[in-house]
């Protein structure tokens, strides 16, 4: 690939739904860019997120049913 | 591109809009009850907290006389700036009346088999609970937000996909849609999640 890849693109390498030819490209490409190495990274800092986006969901959604909420970093006094 | 053009609650609250008791109820009250859960008060002292961090806000005397989840459309607070920053004013209060609950249990002699035993949070120790609980009420807020901000179907791939973790292959399939195409809801969102956010965070 001339250009740089996109994100979609590069979900679809990081979740193994390139070909297999298509990977192996993608993979030389971002030894040698930068660019997209860094978007490659972000991608990763987006799941940290998500998961954060997630656990607060499913607290606040306990707490809205009324059940006790169960929390990864609870720190009681 | 949003579909809504309603003010969110905390623009609302940061313009000195009125804001209606049952719009902040909904909004603040699983804010308040992590907090209670955090400094370990029963379920009881729980509700008690929420009336009274409601009761200071509207100024209106609650306890015992409506029961909060009905109480009047008229009754609506408009939040003066000169209070600081809202969430160090919410903070403040919460934490008041978190405080006045625990040193009322102290001065009770039997606790029941619900009740433990609580010594009061310092305030480096509450500091560190409220950012941790107001980030979780950012994230919680902004999820909510979300809806108006983006398609329709860009939000059900994403809720699917990231929130509801279901495989990527059965939201393209249940939306008819490339797996690219579910990447790139994914990615819209992400970008609008922050967008949000950060305007959040200005409270």
């Amino acid at each position: 690939m001339a250009n740089h890849y996109s994100k979609e693109d590069l979900e679809l390498y990081r979740n193994h739904q390139m070909s297999i030819l298509g990977r192996l490209t993608c993979q030389a490409h971002l030894k040698e860019c930068p660019a997209c190495a860094a978007l490659l990274k972000e991608l990763s800092e987006d799941d940290d997120f998500i998961r954060q986006l997630r656990a607060s969901a499913q607290i606040y959604e306990a707490i809205v049913k009324n059940e006790p909420a169960s929390k990864s970093t609870h720190h009681s006094v | 591109m949003a579909f809504t053009t309603k003010k969110s609650l905390l623009a609302k609250v940061r313009a000195g809009d009125e804001v209606s008791w049952a719009e902040f109820y909904a909004a603040y009250k699983p804010l308040i009850l992590l907090c209670g859960q955090d400094c370990l008060l029963t379920p009881d002292e729980n509700d008690e907290l929420v009336q009274q961090v409601m009761s200071e806000i509207f100024r209106k005397d609650i306890v015992g006389k409506y029961d909060p989840d009905h109480i009047p459309d008229d009754v609506v607070f408009h939040y003066d700036p000169a209070h600081g920053r809202f969430r160090h004013y919410l903070r403040g209060i919460i934490r008041y009346q978190a405080m006045k609950l625990i040193r009322k249990r102290e001065g009770t002699v039997a606790l029941d088999d619900s009740a433990q035993q609580v010594v009061e949070p310092s305030v480096d120790v509450w500091d560190e609970m409220w950012d941790e609980e107001w980030k979780r009420h950012v994230l919680a807020m902004a999820l909510t937000e979300l809806k108006g901000h983006v398609q329709p179907e860009t939000y059900v791939a994403f809720e699917m996909y990231a929130i509801q973790e279901r495989p990527v292959q059965e939201v393209a399939d249940f939306l008819n849609l490339p797996i690219a195409s579910v990447y790139t809801a994914k990615s819209r969102c992400i970008a609008a999640l922050k967008e949000i956010i950060s305007k959040l965070e200005e409270q």
